[in-house]
């Protein structure tokens, strides 16, 4: 059981990485990860709807009749993210003329309705939690990663930060929408490459184990 | 109404709507209370980039509250420090058009009848191309201009600046640097307005 829960909490991080694996909310991780900063915040935002909402629709999933299921999540959702937007317009007044428009459309991020769906209406309250910090964690780290890489090389600078005199030969495109996609594509082909090596190197070890227990049978 | 009816159902699936509806209400609410931006504080925190000081709405007088004859910017607000021993000082919300997003607005902050802080109040440039004309070392160009009866506003060139009231525009943002001169000339209209109707008065 317990094995079964921390499976839940890093499935979303590395296995069913949303960005990387799923494919998932890429309009926000195109547009707001011109900074890195920026990327953190966002999956901030994200982590905290994602957990709250997970937990509230774990809760009332007995109670929410099915065939309005959808629409009393997005009202669920919408309340959490207009907390996140209030809260964030009061303290972090930068941040949030950063991320303009994505943060309200949190709202409608695709990872936050597939979870509460596809999870959290029909697993356990601490289990919709964790997947929720999971799936966000993971949605966190792929959209600051991709904001280091493209300010980086894009401003040559990190977390707002100059690095040397990096900036005097900094590409400007990788701030750019098309630097966006290439810089995403590159990095999911690098995470899936990596999966797949891991991937194949157990099923190796599988396949390995047996084989020797034949060779000592045979000798 | 029997449990399992088509009207039973009706009746429970909106009453739990509601109920949802009223809860997120209610959440919100508290949130709102704990969290709710009050404009003119927003603005105080904002102007605090050119002013170093309290400061209040500039009692606008008939006449004086727009930039006459002009369509490229807006004023959109005027301030003035509260300290009210502090004279000629005037800080702008001006808004400029042909940026690359639209329009952009901008802080001004005229001190003596010179320019001596710009900065950028809500802009949506592209970072890396027309956020270099809403850096420090773009808007220092604007700055210490002395705005004389003579002096119609700044002119954009490509080249390096020879007259007074030029500025060199960023290259590769040519647009952002249009919108920026375009906001900084509704200020400087505007107080020349505002100074030569102070003076008939």
């Amino acid at each position: 059981m317990k094995s079964n829960r921390l499976n839940t909490l890093t499935n979303g991080i590395v296995k069913s990485n949303p960005t990387f694996r799923l494919v998932l909310g890429t309009c926000p991780t195109l547009a707001v990860t011109t900074q890195a900063i920026n990327g953190l915040a966002m999956g901030a935002a994200v982590t905290f709807v994602l957990l709250c909402s997970n937990v509230m629709i774990s809760l009332l999933k007995k109670v929410i009749p099915n065939r309005v299921r959808i629409p009393a999540y997005v009202v669920i959702i919408a309340t959490f993210v207009t907390v996140v937007q209030m809260v964030m317009q009061k303290f972090l007044p930068s941040l949030y003329d950063a991320l303009g428009v994505f943060l309200p459309l949190i709202v409608v991020n695709c990872i936050i309705l597939a979870r509460a769906e596809a999870f959290a209406s029909c697993n356990p309250v601490l289990d919709s939690a964790l997947d929720g910090i999971g799936m966000g964690v993971g949605f966190t780290l792929s959209l600051t990663l991709i904001g280091i890489v493209r300010e980086v090389l894009g401003a040559g600078s990190i977390f707002g930060a100059p690095i040397g005199s990096l900036g005097n030969v900094s590409m400007t495109i990788f701030i750019l929408p098309a630097g966006g996609f290439l810089v995403y594509g590159t990095l999911m082909a690098v995470v899936n490459y990596l999966m797949r090596l891991s991937e194949e190197r157990k099923i190796n070890a599988l396949h390995s184990m047996p084989e020797n227990d034949e060779e000592e049978v045979g000798a | 109404m029997r449990k399992g009816s088509l009207a039973y159902e009706i009746v429970m699936t909106a009453l739990v709507l509601v109920i949802i509806a009223g809860a997120a209400g209610a959440l919100l609410g508290l949130v709102h209370h704990f969290a709710a931006v009050d404009p003119e504080e927003l603005l105080a925190r904002k102007a605090s980039a050119v002013y170093d000081g309290a400061v209040v709405r500039f009692p606008l007088q008939e006449g004086i509250s727009q930039t006459p004859d002009y369509d490229k910017g807006d004023i959109l607000g005027v301030y003035v420090p509260k300290d009210e021993s502090v004279k000629d000082v005037y800080i702008l919300r001006v808004k400029g058009t042909g940026a690359y997003k639209g329009s952009l607005e901008l802080l001004v902050n005229i001190t003596g009848g010179k320019i001596v802080k710009i900065a950028k109040y809500e802009a949506n440039e592209t970072p890396g191309l027309g956020s270099k004309a809403l850096e420090e070392s773009y808007f220092a160009q604007y700055c210490n201009v002395p705005i004389t009866e003579d002096f119609m506003g700044f002119d954009l060139v490509k080249t390096d600046p020879s007259a007074r009231g030029e500025v060199r525009a960023v290259s590769g943002a040519s647009k952002s640097s249009t919108a920026v001169t375009n906001a900084v000339n509704a200020a400087v209209l505007w107080y020349k307005d505002m100074r030569a109707k102070g003076a008939t008065k």
